[in-house]
């Protein structure tokens, strides 16, 4: 049985949200998938006065592709991104990651923001949004809409919002980067990374321009490996081993945990291998 | 505070009035008398609670009854027709791919989904088809069976009745 005092708000537009979220100041949640808070309601949400459904606003659903940036609504689900056109046209990192996300049930109902919201360091699509330079968009009735990079909203257990914030739209840059994703869990189906990386390669003919590597389980969120960032530039414009580039994002980029899932130390093991393989991968496509 | 919704479960409009945190498991099992979807973890994990959410498997633990609003849901108890099992079933039947049979309902509705939309699956499709239906009996060999012949059943019928294909009846406003 559920307790029951919470005031529910059900709102058509982003902006009756955002009043309610406001005039709440941080007692209220808002509701995305429910694959995190539905199962909270049976235990209790603490001080939490309010929910506020987000489910019937309809731009929070919109995938939108227009100069150069897709515009991905927060409440697009799991199953969404694998599906739709323009995120399988210009974001493949985040629809391979998706389909890679929980069970068939969890992906009909988990949504992105979502998924970033809850802060889990082992989230399939903040690794794969890293990886893809995401800026979120995140809207209040007080200061209207900021932008702000992914990586600087993360916090341990959660992002960065404001009181009366809400995440409304991830915009991915669209470019002819190729990417690998790699993920390691106890079985194949249905369970968290212990750890996964996601690699982007952007090249100029032979010319390496970016590279960007994004870690899951590696610290308390999902992180971004700047050190081995730097030296994969170099390293995969020749034939160099990418070993020590590899060893750059387990033994200086992370800061894995132990947990009852995995060791620190075995995380660390397997930062190493799987950044190994997915360089690889990277750099086996042909420029 | 009760909230007004419109939902198609198996084919049969229902206009109910829900208290917004209500579960769909709840809803079906409670309000609207079907003891068909099991109640396991409700958390997410088991899938014994999985239900058609206009042809998508969900967990009902996970969906609040009101995002079920002007949806078309199918439950273990819309799958027969005329009193007469659908492929899935029979199969899961002539396979016995069940045991103690809790996890079952969840199990066929997972595979009628996968039937829908790919007839002859692979044994990996199928296993990641039913990822999220965990059977503690740990029978899975005989449910993988059941859900291959139930696709070479229904190629061989080679129409579409028998795989539930629910759409919604009225378009969600989202």
């Amino acid at each position: 049985m559920i307790a029951r005092p919470l005031e529910y708000f059900e709102p058509h537009f982003l902006e009756e949200a955002l009043v309610v979220l406001d005039r709440f100041d941080g007692r209220a949640r808002a509701l995305a998938g429910g694959t995190r808070l539905v199962p909270e309601l049976r235990t209790g949400l603490g001080d939490v006065e309010a929910l506020v459904n987000l489910k019937r606003i309809a731009e929070l659903h919109a995938v939108t592709a227009e100069n150069g940036t897709l515009s991905i609504g927060a409440l697009t689900t799991a199953a969404g991104l694998c599906a739709d056109a323009a995120v399988l046209k210009d974001a493949p990192l985040l629809a391979y990651a998706a389909s890679t996300l929980g069970s068939v049930q969890v992906r009909t109902l988990a949504t992105l923001g979502g998924n970033i919201c809850c802060g889990d360091p082992a989230s399939d699509l903040t690794t794969a949004l890293l990886a893809l330079d995401a800026t979120c968009c995140v809207a209040s009735l007080a200061s209207g809409e900021r932008r702000i990079a992914l990586e600087d909203l993360l916090v341990p257990g959660g992002a960065d919002l404001r009181a009366g914030e809400v995440l409304t739209r991830i915009l991915v840059p669209i470019s002819r980067a190729v990417f690998a994703y790699r993920k390691m869990a106890t079985r194949r189906g249905f369970e968290m990374a212990l750890v996964a990386v996601a690699v982007a390669l952007e090249r100029a003919g032979t010319r390496v321009e970016r590279v960007r590597i994004a870690l899951a389980g590696a610290g308390p969120t999902c992180l971004r490996a700047p050190r081995s960032e730097r030296r994969a530039l170099d390293a995969l414009a020749g034939p160099s081993d990418l070993d020590a580039v590899a060893a750059l994002a387990a033994d200086h980029d992370s800061a894995p945990q132990s947990d009852l899932r995995a060791s620190a130390l075995y995380r660390r093991q397997l930062i190493r291998v799987l950044t190994r393989r997915c360089l690889d991968d990277v750099r086996a496509v042909p420029s | 505070m009760m909230q007004s919704i419109h939902c198609v479960v198996n084919g049969e409009p229902h206009d109910l009035l829900v208290h917004p945190l209500e579960p769909l498991l709840e809803t079906l099992r409670v309000r609207l008398r079907m003891a068909g979807t099991k109640e396991g973890c409700s958390t997410g994990y088991c899938g014994a609670c999985t239900v058609l959410l206009d042809g998508s498997p969900v967990n009902a633990c996970l969906l609040l009854t009101v995002d079920a609003d002007r949806h078309a849901i199918t439950t273990i108890e819309g799958l027969a027709r005329d009193g007469v099992l659908a492929a899935v079933q029979a199969a899961f039947v002539a396979n016995s791919g069940l045991q103690c049979g809790y996890c079952t309902p969840g199990m066929i509705l997972s595979a009628s989904a996968l039937l829908a939309v790919d007839r002859d699956p692979s044994e990996a499709a199928i296993r990641a088809a039913i990822a999220g239906n965990i059977c503690r009996c740990t029978g899975y060999q005989s449910i993988v069976a059941s859900v291959r012949e139930a696709g070479q059943k229904i190629r061989a019928a080679g129409d579409a009745h028998d795989t539930p294909q629910p759409r919604p009846v009225i378009r969600s406003r989202a």
